[in-house]
């Protein structure tokens, strides 16, 4: 049984779709894949599913959306799940909220869209290669 | 000071008058108080006086009731035994008390006198009988008694005849006497009170005086000085106002009563006047500077034209028309700089000096003339002058003489060289043409300046228009490569596939197809969250292995409703495969949906940047949809919009408008600009689009700071901005306000600092032109 996740924050259903079915193509055997459509649905999402015995492991969070901004909600999840790795996909970001972000929520990396799948999963392998040797995250 | 004078002496009057008044009143109190007083004490006086008397009487009385008991206890002895001559030593020395006049010893037991003594001219007379007359004196009788054997004998009695006048007369000077004292007393209070009127009054006066004194210092202190000092202040401001002196100090009057805040009022009124009226001067000034430097130039003009008249700018013609000879004279001939008999004057010598392109009109006027087409002859030609350059003449003449038929013979006036006029008008034409050429440039530049800002605009709104257009391009792509993997596997699925199911199963199967095809509709994520729980917990109860994976997938199939009757395919020993296939299969449904929406939306954004950033050079009307107008500036704001600001939007229908749609695009990209960075992208934009006399009324209301008053009377000028060095050309609103006016429309703002700003855009609706 599968007891890790996936989360995809954006607030473009097509985004989350398209993540969605790239993501399962990728990790489906491994893990399980969750979507939510702002920054407040995510940390819902991740209460709960923690509280239901499943580890978050990699969030993908776009930075402009309505109400709470990505920088905003990486930095929130990193609070409470300092170990999982963050990852942030959007068409428009500004350096300082990319910074803090780094800063803050030990951000792993930066993905400007359009995305290109391969980069997208290479860059979860290597946050999950770098989590499954225990390296230090911060 | 005149006023000084005024008060002094009523100020003193008043304080004389009061205080004598004053005076007058205490005096006839205190002489009202002393006259009661007197009554009084004399009321209490001879009520003490009436006392003491009886006092008096009352110790008389018993001292004569003592000595009538005494001298009844001594005559007894005598009586008892008979002793008459014993007794009269006796009766002597009572009769020698003062006031005793008689004594009478009665002897009961004998029943006679037993002694009778009276005083007779200051004697003692003693015998046995009374004389008469002793009635009205006062008796005293008392009993003679002795004690024999026991027993109380009466022996008679005796009696003294008192007279009390001398007691009465004693107690009466003694009256008289404090009466006396009383009345002394009161002279005496009645004379030290008439002794000290006068230094009362003069004390009154003094304090009078004093009082004025000190009134009229207050009154000087406090107000005549402040009224003579502002007095002062606003002659001078009259002296400088009539010129009479050049500068103005203001008045110096800083205390903190009316007459400072008159003063200061005063100085703040000195100041603005004395600014405006030194403007004033300076303009004069200027003015009569100008004038001066006008008459000047008018004077050297006049000259000139003296100069030239002099110099022979002007000479006279007479042509005879039948001999065609032209006489001039000596002017004319220096006007082209010739010698008089230099030139040929016949006609031909006119013909051969004028420029070729003016003898034909020249001679069509003067033909005209002739025939009494015109009233007058006036033309103006070019003659050659020596030097070979043209001037300029202006011809006036007029028939002088007619042949016996009438027909005109001699044509007389004067040529005048209008070189210089010419010139002049000349470079009018020039510096018109110069000035209309700008003009033309200057619109061209304004057309650009417009574009400018539009595109600045723009440039502001790329970076969100990327992310915009990033986000369906990474749809499309990510979409595009999920289809090709997923329709790869389910190509290589779908036959095996075939094979394995039973006809139940396959029916069961393409069911399940239908439901991935027919569920277009886009489920939030919470929604499918839902299902996607609702259905794992069916599956469980169903004993469906893996069951919250399958309940996944048979959500993104789109299978919402009663998953159970999918059981057989589910139960399936084949199951993942079978599930698989059918999800590969949705995904490419669902994958070529995603697709579509976000080429619309990607196509929705570039059709508004297109028809944003289109140059309206053709400067030509359109039937344009001032809503749709609206829309594709909305469009481009979409992403600084759907943050943090909620959209409110009511539109009416409107028919369309004929205006320049590029423009008014740029209208509504600066008011909703506007409006979003006053709230700074956060609250409600308010647009809405009303049919309204005849005219599209469209208001953009935000929820921001509002305007304040200052800023709201220069925020249609150009280069004005509110906003950060860099952020605004604070050509935005000028720009607006133009594109309106252009449009013959009207635009106004109403705003609450702390609510908000609307502003209200009226477009009318023009009668067409054919």
């Amino acid at each position: 049984m599968k007891r890790s996740i996936l989360l995809c924050v954006d607030d473009e259903m097509m985004v989350l779709t398209a993540l969605r079915d790239q993501l399962r193509r990728a990790f489906d055997d491994q893990h399980m894949i969750e979507v939510a459509e702002s920054a407040e649905e995510g940390l819902e999402i991740l209460d709960d599913l923690s509280g239901d015995g499943y580890i978050p492991l990699v969030i993908i969070s776009d930075w402009l959306m309505p109400g709470m901004k990505g920088d905003d909600f990486l930095i929130e999840a990193h609070r409470r799940f300092p170990h999982v790795i963050k990852i942030m996909l959007s068409g428009q970001a500004d350096e300082a909220a990319i910074l803090r972000s780094r800063e803050q929520a030990n951000l792993h990396e930066f993905l400007a869209k359009p995305w290109d799948a391969q980069t997208l999963i290479a860059s979860i392998r290597s946050g999950l290669n770098d989590f499954q040797h225990e390296k230090p995250t911060l | 000071m005149k006023l000084a004078y005024k008060l002094l002496l009523p100020i003193t009057a008043i304080f004389v008058l009061g205080f004598a008044a004053l005076y007058t009143l205490s005096v006839r109190t205190e002489q009202t108080v002393i006259n009661a007083f007197e009554q009084k004490a004399d009321a209490v006086i001879l009520e003490q006086l009436g006392q003491q008397r009886d006092q008096r009487l009352a110790t008389e009385r018993g001292y004569l009731a003592f000595v009538a008991r005494m001298a009844a206890q001594v005559a007894v002895e005598f009586v008892s035994n008979m002793n008459y001559a014993g007794i009269e030593q006796p009766i002597r020395e009572l009769l020698a008390l003062q006031g005793v006049e008689a004594v009478h010893v009665f002897d009961a037991t004998t029943d006679q006198t037993f002694v009778a003594a009276y005083r007779k001219e200051g004697q003692p007379v003693v015998g046995s009988e009374l004389p008469p007359g002793l009635a009205p004196l006062r008796e005293l009788r008392h009993r003679m008694t002795d004690r024999f054997e026991d027993r109380e004998v009466d022996y008679g009695y005796i009696s003294i005849y008192y007279n009390n006048a001398h007691l009465l007369d004693e107690i009466a000077a003694m009256e008289r006497a404090s009466l006396d004292g009383i009345e002394q007393i009161k002279e005496d209070i009645q004379s030290a009170m008439s002794s000290r009127l006068p230094l009362q009054i003069g004390g009154f006066a003094l304090a009078a005086l004093l009082l004025t004194s000190a009134v009229f210092a207050l009154v000087f202190r406090f107000i005549l000085q402040p009224l003579r000092t502002l007095h002062h202040g606003l002659d001078s401001f009259f002296a400088f106002l009539h010129q009479r002196q050049d500068h103005i100090a203001p008045i110096e009057l800083a205390s903190r009563d009316e007459f400072g805040d008159m003063a200061r009022s005063l100085n703040r009124n000195i100041e603005v006047s004395a600014t405006l009226h030194r403007s004033i001067s300076s303009l004069n000034e200027n003015l009569e500077l100008k004038v001066k430097q006008r008459t000047h130039a008018l004077s050297e003009i006049n000259e000139k034209l003296e100069l030239s008249l002099d110099s022979g700018r002007m000479g006279t013609f007479n042509w005879h028309i039948d001999s065609n000879h032209n006489f001039i004279d000596a002017r004319w001939a220096r006007m082209l700089g010739y010698q008089p008999e230099e030139l040929d004057t016949s006609f031909s010598g006119w013909k051969a000096l004028t420029h070729p392109d003016d003898t034909i009109p020249t001679q069509q006027r003067i033909e005209d003339y002739l025939a009494g087409k015109t009233p007058d002859y006036e033309a103006q030609f070019r003659m050659r002058a020596k030097s070979g350059d043209y001037v300029w003449i202006l011809a006036r003449g007029k028939t002088v003489a007619w042949d016996a038929e009438g027909r005109p013979q001699r044509l007389a006036g004067t040529h005048m060289d209008i070189s210089h006029i010419k010139e002049v008008e000349h470079r009018l034409c020039e510096a018109t043409e110069r000035a209309e050429q700008a003009l033309v440039k200057l619109q061209e530049m304004q057309t650009q300046l417009i574009h400018a800002e539009k595109m600045a605009a723009l440039g502001h709104l790329i970076a969100g228009i990327a992310h915009e257009i990033n986000t369906p391009l990474g749809v499309i792509q990510s979409s595009g490569s999920n289809i090709t993997h997923a329709l790869g596997q389910a190509l290589v699925g779908l036959p095996e596939l075939y094979v394995l199911l039973t006809a139940d199963e396959q029916a069961l199967f393409l069911e399940l197809l239908e439901q991935a095809q027919g569920g277009q509709r886009m489920l939030s994520s919470r929604e499918a969250r839902q299902y996607c729980r609702a259905h794992t917990k069916a599956l469980e109860q169903a004993e469906v292995p893996r069951a919250r994976k399958v309940a996944d997938m048979l959500v993104q199939l789109g299978v919402l409703e009663a998953p159970a009757r999918f059981l057989p395919l589910m139960r399936h020993p084949r199951a993942d495969f079978i599930l698989e296939t059918a999800y590969s299969l949705a995904t490419v449904i669902v994958n070529a949906a995603n697709i579509n929406h976000a080429v619309e939306r990607a196509g929705k954004i570039v059709q508004a940047l297109k028809s944003f950033a289109h140059h309206g050079a053709s400067g030509e009307r359109s039937e344009t949809d001032v809503r749709e107008n609206i829309e594709t500036v909305l469009t481009l704001y979409h992403n600084q919009i759907k943050q943090n600001v909620e959209l409110v939007r009511h539109y009416a229908e409107a028919p369309p408008l004929l205006a320049y749609p590029d423009e008014l695009c740029q209208v509504w990209t600066n008011l909703i600009q506007n409006a979003l960075q006053a709230m700074d992208y956060c609250g409600t934009l308010t647009i809405t689009l009303a049919l309204e006399d005849g005219a599209v009324q469209v208001t953009v209301t935000d929820t921001g700071s509002g305007i304040t008053p200052e800023v709201r009377e220069r925020i249609f000028e150009p280069f004005f901005t509110t906003k950060r060095a860099g952020e605004g050309t604070g050509l935005g609103l000028d720009i607006v306000a133009r594109i309106v006016a252009r449009h013959q429309g009207r635009i106004d703002l109403d705003s609450t600092p702390g609510v908000g700003t609307t502003f209200r855009v009226s477009l009318p609706y023009l009668e067409t032109k054919t």
